[in-house]
């Protein structure tokens, strides 16, 4: 909802008052969603600059360099408050918007992912929103024919009324078949097509930048319904109208509907729009032209055409039957002048509907600090139950059950499926891209700008495993209402945590989307998601380079762990299985330790030196080796007794999440030079144990066999789902 | 020419030049009161025949298939030889006649939607009032047929009712009789007069047989005064009607049906136990542009068995609004 | 040697079965919009219909493209003995057309699926197994509605004839309920028609042709199809 604030400004700025139609316009760019405003300032943080970076922040997709003629593209989004009203179509029309915005960019889409929130299944409402949410990605991806190769999936009860669904979208396109979204030239069409326009969504995204009361059914109108057969019809027309090099600029409609796509053309062509709003084709014979301005209906985009090239245009929108409509020009004036039926409905300088509002205030509280205190801590009195449990607790058991209902090979482009570190696509020129995501929101919530660049590296560590190199990072920043201290300046911290690591390891951030509001009224309590900084992190392989699977794929191989390992189990798995919460200081960032041990790894996967490779993150050690053996043949015999650092039990050697540490299987034979490579790192290593013939997880102390623990593992989910 | 039945105040002739045509032949009488009162006025059966020839028309012009071609005298039409369904379809909007008898409801009161009830033509029975279920018992009609006559009521009584509602004029109620030709498909056939349907004016005064029923008037100058305001309607004017066929798609039983068992395995989670078996189907509601015909209906037919539903696996009916 | 890989408005594994096809010696794989009708398929030898959701699966996977006027020409073709593969959404269609018997119902788990899976390949020599009788073969499977059903009789005929060229199996080539992954009657993978030139299979032979993406096993179904195409 507009401010006084913003509405005096308006008046002032134009000298009047704001027409129906223009309020509306303004309501939908002025929404936090749409215009940033709230979080854009805080951007200069991040590095976004680098040598491989072709276009940053700001256009739909950010495009990285991967060499040998081509680009990769990347868009992350959320669609979190829609999913929570409508599961099935926000989070389909969630994937629908992220294609759109990787398509538009002109980039072939080839790979999606998807990061999900939930509170615990053991409430049905949240095994509810699961399924829904799931079957509304499936659907809708599957049905387009781009696989996921990537994700997440969290549970916590701070999401129960805010689930979250951030998406990605991976796309690929050659330097010269780029489309850039702005309206560089006056006199050039407005075309605009893919489907025709209802009342879907109308004003959802100023629904998204509101939080949930308890009249949550009035709010279903806003959610917006996806046609993925339409999708796939404009992404076979679009390829044909790229190819012929007959577009000018292209924008999709996202949030926002027309306004922000004709708005956002013009702003960055330094031109304005004419539309004549009875030209756009409508489902729904009896809409206002303040509707049809701001309505969200699916799978639309808007296309610059200059004139020698419209008929031909228009001949390739009516050969695939997509509708379409011819509605508008590219001005020099500067304004955004929307008309109907001759009559003027709505002029605004694209310098104010766009950017031009004015900055709020917002004040950032500090986050309360947290104390290093373990006195929570016990040793299990049963390690293999223990164990047991945290295999089939909800944040780390098996996740296939969500993906198996996902095409991940569709393409054939998947080199690596769901299930490992990260996923991984060949690209049309032989190059190997691996993507993953990663947020750890308790760390964030106990500390959100160690516990932000800390997930920052696990993601970065997922990738460095497989043996490639980082690249580019895209984020999606899920956080409470700005207007509280307390969620801003965990907003804040966050952004500077996810700044620092960009720094620190010189990886740019290219794309990205802030979702702030995630936060209910529950019983009259504010009620706050944990704040949750998805981070999707892409690297890329050496030529001729076969990533490395976490799979243990010999007997009698060498399980070194790399990296010390430093009693921090506040904010852990552990901490929160065994004990119902988390709190404390969470494992501490350290980017040196870390860079130390990523040389390692990756100058000896350089030199093939290892078989199996995985990360230690949440859960720790016991965690990390678990899901090298679950999916293989073998199994391992452990001595705990010695690891390097302070930890100085057996379950704080467990299940201590320090970062900076990997575990590799390496055979007898490449051991010495393996060794060679970690002292010159400077990094510390152990060797932990053997990998065994026989299926069996042996820590020494204790032991279970591998079909107890895949049982536990398998299930984890699928009893609460089936 | 032969006889083929001689009626209350029609006769039904055979066609010399076509064994698949009729003659209708309007007399000057007029009954009421299941044949007790009967008089003869002249010129009645001109009017009534002139009537059915203009309504007819006009219903054919908005899609509903009749039986009526062409008019051949004063007072006969040419008509498809068809067999008469022995059902009278009434459809009523306001209380009216033998509805008031029976329910005690008072005359003049709008029905909040319109009523279709079914009589069996049976004289010596006096055409009793008769239930949907006990035709399909006594295997006079089957249920599809029924709807089908149910909808063409509902359709003829927004087509007619448009038109004379420019006039200011309110069809209370009306009565249709149905056949079947040769080929099979159902025809709307009978009269369409003042004899057979009740229009006031808008001080409800009768323009219809009630005027003698109720020796209210002069018969003849009233059925001329009302075809008269009738010819002055625009039949243009009246927008066709939307009507809407469901087309209902289950899967057979015997064949495994994975949606309706992951429904029922959910419905138990949440707490409906006393399920037994889900199974999950499909409702396509199709909107026409025109009255449902029996053309349409054959049309429909094959669509459900080519398209809408896979004969292998799946049942399918249809519903007529 | 033209293969018509067809299109509809929905199919996304067109480009799947062009990169497979155009790595096999004398195959002459073009795109076939659906759209073009008769004329499009005037050229070809041999049709590939791919998966994907022509037209969203929105009625019943496969019902409204069978009953595009394309698949005339399809069925002339099958009536010519010319090679003919429906993989997928293209099995669907298939038996949505009548070409092949049967019909392919939701999952059992009424979900959709997406994994590795093994087959075992008939013991007996047909157009598109030479070379392969009794193999286990891996490929993937990704749809939602594969689970193959038909009438007692046809179920007879197929056993009878060995028409079932492919059924889902365990690595070591068992066969048990427990490794078919989506409830076909007999774990029916794949089936033929009575002249042995069409085949409908719900796996993805056009996903496993390259060791790369996991499995080239399906790389041999495609080259005994080209061969038998004259």
């Amino acid at each position: 909802m507009i401010t006084k604030e913003e509405m005096e400004h308006a008046r002032t700025v134009l000298g009047r008052e704001p027409t129906e139609t223009e309020l509306g316009m303004l309501d939908v760019l002025w929404s936090e969603h749409c215009s940033y405003k709230s979080s854009k300032r805080w951007f200069y943080l991040f590095k976004t600059k680098g040598d491989r970076v072709t276009l940053g922040i700001g256009e739909g997709a950010g495009l990285v360099d991967i060499g040998d003629g081509y680009l990769a593209g990347v868009a992350m989004e959320s669609h979190n408050h829609p999913s929570q009203i409508d599961p099935f179509n926000g989070a389909a029309t969630g994937v629908g918007g992220i294609i759109r915005d990787v398509i538009s960019q002109g980039c072939k889409a080839v790979g999606l992912m998807n990061c999900l929130r939930f509170g615990h299944l053991a409430k049905p409402h949240n095994a509810y929103l699961l399924e829904n949410v799931v079957r509304g990605i499936s659907e809708y991806g599957n049905s387009v024919g781009i696989p996921v190769v990537g994700g997440e999936l969290e549970f916590d009860d701070s999401y129960d009324d805010n689930c979250l669904v951030n998406v990605v979208c991976i796309g690929w396109v050659k330097p010269e078949e780029v489309v850039r979204s702005s309206a560089k030239t006056p006199g050039h069409h407005l075309v605009m097509f893919g489907s025709t326009t209802g009342r879907d969504g109308i004003a959802g995204v100023s629904f998204a930048s509101e939080t949930f009361s308890d009249e949550e059914e009035e709010n279903r109108g806003a959610v917006q319904v996806g046609d993925p057969l339409s999708k796939k019809i404009v992404i076979d027309t679009l390829q044909e109208l790229i190819e012929e090099k007959l577009l000018d600029g292209l924008q999709d409609f996202g949030g926002g509907g027309m306004t922000s796509a004709a708005g956002e053309l013009a702003r960055a062509g330094g031109t304005g729009v004419e539309i004549d709003l009875d030209k756009v084709p409508l489902r729904e014979a009896d809409m206002k032209p303040s509707e049809i301005g701001i309505s969200e209906s699916q799978e639309r985009m808007l296309a610059i055409v200059a004139p020698e090239n419209l008929d031909r245009v228009v001949l390739l929108l009516e050969k695939n039957g997509t509708p379409y409509g011819i509605i508008g020009k590219v001005t020099d004036d500067g304004d955004y002048t929307a008309k109907w039926h001759g009559e003027e409905k709505a002029r605004l300088p694209i310098s104010l509907l766009v950017d031009g509002f004015p900055v709020p205030e917002r004040i950032e509280s500090k986050v309360p600090a947290q104390t290093e205190s373990m006195a929570w801590f016990k040793e299990p009195e049963d390690y293999k139950k223990n164990l047991l449990d945290m295999l089939g607790s909800d944040n780390l058991c098996d996740r296939s059950w969500v993906y198996s209902q996902y095409d991940q090979h569709v393409q054939s482009n998947t080199v690596v499926d769901l299930g490992e570190n990260s996923g991984v696509l060949e690209f049309p020129n032989g190059r190997k891209l691996a993507f993953t995501s990663d947020c750890n929101s308790f760390w964030c919530l106990l500390d959100p700008q160690q516990g932000t660049a800390n997930s920052a590296c696990e993601s970065l560590r997922n990738l460095v495993a497989m043996g490639a190199t980082p690249i580019f990072i895209a984020d999606c920043l899920n956080f409470g209402n700005p207007e509280r201290p307390e969620s801003y300046g965990q907003f804040v911290e966050s952004v500077r945590g996810l700044g620092r690591f960009s720094n620190d390891f010189d990886i740019p951030i290219v794309g990205g989307n802030v979702s702030l509001y995630n936060e209910a009224e529950v019983d009259g309590e504010t009620k706050r998601i944990n704040p949750t900084p998805q981070i999707m992190i892409a690297g890329i392989f050496e030529k001729g380079f076969t990533p490395v699977r976490r799979n243990l794929v010999s007997p009698w191989a060498n399980i070194f762990l790399i990296g010390e390992t430093l009693p921090e189990l506040n904010g852990s798995e552990y901490q929160r299985v065994t004990t119902g919460r988390v709190k404390g200081i969470p494992p501490r960032y350290k980017p040196e330790p870390e860079k130390r041990a990523m040389r390692v790894i990756q100058e000896a996967h350089q030199k093939g030196l290892i078989r199996s490779c995985n990360n230690v993150g949440r859960g720790g050690i016991a965690i990390a080796l678990m899901k090298m053996a679950l999916r293989s043949e073998y199994g391992f015999k452990l001595n705990m007794d010695y690891i390097p650092g302070t930890a100085n039990s057996l379950a704080q050697r467990l299940y201590s999440e320090t970062s900076g540490r990997y575990l590799a299987e390496v055979t007898e034979s490449k051991q010495p030079e393996f060794l060679e490579i970690v002292e010159k790192h400077g990094s510390s290593v152990c060797e932990l144990g053997l990998t065994t013939k026989e299926p069996v997880a042996d820590f020494g102390v204790f032991s279970l066999t591998m079909e107890e623990a895949r049982e536990v593992f398998s299930n984890g989910l699928k009893q609460y789902m089936e | 020419m032969d006889l083929i039945h001689e009626g209350k105040v029609k006769r039904v002739l055979q066609d010399p030049d076509s064994s698949e045509r009729v003659i209708i032949e309007f007399t000057d009488l007029v009954t009421a009161g299941d044949g007790a009162k009967k008089e003869e006025f002249a010129g009645k059966g001109a009017v009534a025949c002139d009537m059915s020839e203009y309504l007819f028309g006009y219903l054919e012009g908005k899609g509903i298939d009749t039986h009526y071609v062409k008019k051949l005298s004063a007072n006969q039409i040419l008509c498809q030889k068809v067999t008469i369904i022995p059902i009278e379809v009434v459809c009523r909007n306001i209380a009216a006649g033998s509805f008031c008898r029976r329910y005690g409801t008072e005359k003049g009161t709008r029905l909040s939607e319109p009523l279709i009830e079914f009589f069996l033509k049976d004289d010596a029975y006096h055409d009793p009032l008769i239930t949907v279920d006990a035709i399909i018992r006594l295997e006079l009609a089957k249920r599809e047929d029924l709807d089908f006559m149910k909808s063409i009521a509902l359709s003829v009584n927004y087509y007619l009712g448009e038109l004379l509602k420019q006039r200011n004029l309110v069809l209370v109620d009306f009565k249709l009789e149905f056949g079947r030709t040769e080929k099979g498909t159902i025809v709307l056939a009978d009269e369409l007069s003042p004899d057979t349907f009740r229009i006031w004016d808008s001080s409800a005064t009768s323009m219809d047989k009630d005027v003698f029923r109720e020796d209210k008037g002069d018969l003849v100058a009233t059925y001329l005064k009302v075809f008269e305001e009738m010819k002055k309607a625009k039949p243009q004017d009246v927008e066709p009607r939307t009507e809407s066929i469901q087309v209902i798609v289950e899967t057979k039983s015997g064949i495994k049906n994975p949606p309706g068992e992951v429904t029922k395995k959910a419905l138990e989670r949440l707490g409906f136990a006393d399920v037994k078996d889900v199974r999950m189907g499909k409702v396509f509601t199709i909107a026409l542009k025109k009255p449902i015909t029996s053309e349409i209906l054959n049309q429909l037919a094959i669509m459900n068995v080519k398209l809408l539903s896979n004969p292998i696996s799946e049942n399918h009916k249809v519903r007529i609004e | 040697m033209t293969i018509a890989v067809l299109r509809f408005p929905g199919t996304n594994n067109e480009n799947d079965v062009l990169r497979a096809l155009s790595l096999i010696d004398g195959a002459d794989p073009v795109l076939v919009p659906s759209r073009k009708g008769l004329a499009g398929l005037e050229e070809a030898d041999a049709i590939v219909i791919p998966g994907g959701f022509s037209y969203g699966d929105y009625l019943r996977a496969g019902a409204v493209a069978s009953v595009e006027t394309i698949t005339e020409g399809v069925r002339n073709l099958a009536e010519d003995g010319k090679p003919i593969i429906g993989i997928c959404n293209g099995f669907q269609i298939l038996t949505e057309m009548g070409l092949l018997p049967g019909v392919l119902l939701p999952n059992k788990s009424a979900r959709f699926i997406c994994k590795w899976i093994y087959l075992k390949v008939c013991d007996n020599t047909t157009m598109f197994t030479e070379g392969m009788e009794g193999r286990v073969i891996r490929v993937p499977i990704a749809h939602a509605e594969g689970n193959y059903y038909c009438s007692d009789d046809e179920r007879e005929s197929l056993k009878d004839e060995l028409r079932i060229p492919f059924k889902y199996c365990n690595e070591a080539g068992d066969l048990d309920d427990a490794f078919n992954p989506n409830g076909s009657i007999d774990n029916i993978a794949g089936i033929i028609n009575q002249k042995g030139n069409v085949l409908g299979m719900m796996p993805h032979p056009d996903r496993a042709y390259r060791p790369i993406l996991g499995s080239s096993d399906g790389l041999a179904i495609l080259e005994n199809f080209v061969r038998a195409i004259k």
